[in-house]
């Protein structure tokens, strides 16, 4: 018994030695290093101060607003529109169902930075595609992105287009592995295609819509490159993540930029639980 | 008689031991720098003569890394290097007396071109040495002012009305086009030079305690660069521009004027013609930039690089390493990396390529403007932005940011620069 133990104990050692040297201990020191003034060479500890500005810094209650902006836009949407594709093709022929899902995996495939250069020619206010589309309904060039909302709006369209490919496919697997007596039952009584859809398809893919909300639920708090690429988080457009590159780079505050990643990690703890107990629904 | 015997013979041995092992080798030194490593690659030969001249010391150089990772690393590791090259920022954090080892060879200091050691004085002590570096000019587009009918002065600068006269011209004759552009990402640091052209400064020369940019001229210069987006003169989408897109619009003959270097910035115009965006290279010619009244000198903004020496508290060690700082910033090691589109000479001593007889049957187009923009430089000197601060990327980021309210209408030029001031001071404040 007390071999077994040991030989336990052994096996689990590589893995606990990687937690505490790569999770553990850098959050120790992200945590102790937010009590400091700090610009990695000079060091001053001010004990609450970074945190207590922070709640108080109103540029920041922006961040915090922006984050959860880009999260309303972008969590539904991804939710939602693989959804109403998965419903539309999952009984149409197999090479409809796999160029659905490649034109959905398409923007996934290139980097950020690609993707982003095409988006800011797409929102170029003189020689953008968007503007010359809006002019045909009349309407003037538009800065997109010199704007707070319009910015926010179309670095989340920037962003949902590249990651909607993973929710089509856990909703297509989850159809596909919905028995086949369940469509004969339904057809044998009489329901219409989109009955079947509505009434059948969409109830039993409950559990997979709770799975894409669970992973999207944060998305928006997390974006850094398209910001940079796009506004360089000018037009109060930052997420948490951009805010903390720029506190901690920009403007050598490490010690507020730590303090900022500990608020960062309060914040998602608290929606881990909440994604414990939809977990908990979803059972 | 045996005893005493004995007993000289005893203290003959004692006094062998302690005494006769003659000088204590010196120990090896070890001199450590952190510098990219291209420039390792260019300065081999300069480092082997070092290290030949110098036996008894060891030498090793560490990569630089993309940021300030490595250098970052061995500070916290207890483990610093003898010396840092980096860029004026980089450098910037460790210009701390006491620190950063002092630079008092009076013959190293007065090989230096006047101007460009200040940003490295701190409490009037010289911390670091630059090397050799880039200089930003002005680049008036010939072929469009001839295109409008602006008539180009002789002199090497425009007045702000001359300015303003030929980009109401460009507007309404050469539409799509502008007098020059105005990013806010990037090096938008550069933008500053408008407020060189209105005599306002950033700082006052090594006080960099507090900003002094809340001044009557910097009022000036804001209200300049609103009327410029305001009427036109500027592209509209300056609110999100980056620099490489300002770029391409300067090589594509489509700005009045605009921030340009010698060398590599020509090939972006050539390519543009090759790829059939522009029918032919447009004439052009490097100007300080433009001048408002009362204005003598329009400082120049700049980069490069720059290397400090870390105090090690050893004597021998700390003048070795003022000794390879002098080395590494000195005339060979300069001559060695300027050129065009890679920068100009800081020390006199150094030997800087001339223009190049365009009728020679082999010629390099970069040098073509490339003794133009020195004289520019000698005759402006350079304009501090804080580059040896801290907070010098911030102060960008910063104007940045209240450059796009002021476009936007939400600031006011008086309000932009209250804003600006604090920001400045708070971040120099380390609040």
């Amino acid at each position: 018994m007390k071999g077994r133990r040991l030989i336990i104990l052994f096996l689990l050692l590589p893995g606990a030695v990687f937690l505490l040297f790569f999770t553990a201990l850098p959050l120790y020191f992200m945590v102790e290093r937010s009590f400091y003034r700090s610009n990695y060479i000079v060091n001053k500890w001010v004990g609450l101060q970074n945190y207590i500005k922070s709640f108080f810094d109103k540029e920041y209650r922006q961040v915090f607003g922006s984050s959860f902006l880009y999260t309303a836009i972008i969590c539904p949407t991804t939710v939602f529109v693989p959804l109403f594709f998965a419903l539309l093709v999952y009984d149409t022929p197999k090479w409809v169902q796999t160029y659905t899902k490649f034109v959905f995996f398409i923007p996934s495939f290139a980097s950020g930075v690609i993707i982003a250069s095409v988006w800011r020619w797409i929102y170029h206010p003189r020689i953008g595609l968007l503007n010359y589309l809006t002019s045909f309904i009349g309407m003037k060039p538009v800065t997109w992105m010199a704007n707070r909302y319009t910015g926010i709006a179309g670095m989340s369209v920037m962003t949902i287009s590249g990651i909607m490919g993973v929710p089509l496919l856990i909703y297509l697997s989850s159809i596909l592995s919905i028995p086949a007596e369940v469509f004969d039952a339904a057809r044998v009584d009489g329901a219409s295609r989109i009955q079947v859809k509505l009434r059948i398809v969409l109830p039993l893919l409950g559990p997979s819509i709770l799975l894409v909300v669970l992973i999207t639920m944060m998305s928006g708090f997390f974006i850094i490159e398209t910001i940079l690429m796009m506004t360089n988080g000018g037009y109060g457009t930052q997420t948490f993540m951009f805010n903390i590159f720029y506190e901690g780079v920009d403007k050598q505050r490490v010690g507020m930029a730590a303090a900022r990643s500990a608020l960062l990690f309060v914040i998602v703890m608290a929606m881990a639980v909440v994604k414990r107990k939809l977990e908990g629904l979803k059972r | 008689m045996k005893r005493i015997l004995l007993l000289v013979l005893c203290f003959i041995l004692v006094f062998a031991f302690v005494f006769a092992g003659g000088e204590k080798e010196k120990e090896r030194v070890k001199i450590v720098i952190v510098l990219h490593p291209g420039h390792a690659e260019a300065y081999k030969g300069l480092f082997d003569t070092w290290i030949a001249a110098h036996p008894g010391v060891d030498f090793k150089w560490v990569d630089k890394g993309a940021r300030t990772d490595a250098i970052d690393a061995l500070i916290a590791a207890g483990t610093p290097p003898n010396l840092y090259m980096a860029t004026p920022q980089e450098v910037g954090r460790f210009l701390i007396p006491d620190f950063a080892l002092e630079v008092t060879d009076k013959n190293v200091l007065k090989d230096y071109m006047p101007g460009t050691l200040d940003i490295y004085t701190r409490e009037g002590k010289m911390l670091a040495l630059p090397m050799s570096m880039p200089y930003n000019a002005f680049d008036i587009n010939l072929t469009l002012a001839e295109k409008v009918g602006f008539k180009v002065p002789d002199r090497h600068f425009l007045t702000i009305d001359e300015f303003l006269q030929f980009s109401e011209l460009i507007k309404q004759k050469a539409p799509g086009h502008y007098g020059t552009a105005i990013w806010t990402s990037g090096s938008a640091v550069v933008n500053f030079q408008w407020y060189a052209s209105f005599g306002a400064k950033l700082f006052k020369k090594g006080d960099y305690t507090k900003t002094v940019i809340n001044s009557p001229e910097a009022l000036k210069a804001v209200k300049f660069m609103k009327m410029l987006y305001d009427k036109g003169y500027i592209p509209p989408e300056a609110g999100v521009m980056i620099d490489d897109e300002m770029v391409a619009m300067w090589a594509s003959g489509k700005l009045g004027g605009a921030w340009a270097r010698a060398g590599g910035w020509l090939g972006m115009m050539y390519s543009a013609v090759d790829q059939g965006l522009l029918d032919k290279p447009f004439e052009h010619r490097f100007m300080s930039w433009p001048k408002a009244e009362g204005v003598d000198k329009v400082p120049g903004t700049f980069g490069g690089a720059a290397v400090v020496a870390i105090a090690t508290g050893n004597k021998r060690t700390d003048a070795l390493a003022l000794d390879f700082l002098a080395m590494i910033t000195g005339a060979e090691a300069q001559t060695i990396m300027i050129g065009p589109g890679s920068g100009y000479k800081t020390r006199y001593s150094a030997k800087q390529p001339p223009d190049v007889d365009l009728e020679a049957p082999v010629y390099d187009p970069g040098f073509l403007h490339y003794q133009k923009i020195f004289e520019l430089l000698q005759e402006n000197g350079l304009y501090d932005t804080g580059e040896t601060t801290l907070i010098n990327r911030a102060i960008g980021s910063e104007h940045m940011r209240l450059l796009q309210e002021l476009f936007a209408g939400n600031l006011t030029p008086k309000k932009f620069l209250d804003t600006f001031e604090a920001k400045i001071n708070s971040l120099l404040a380390g609040e």
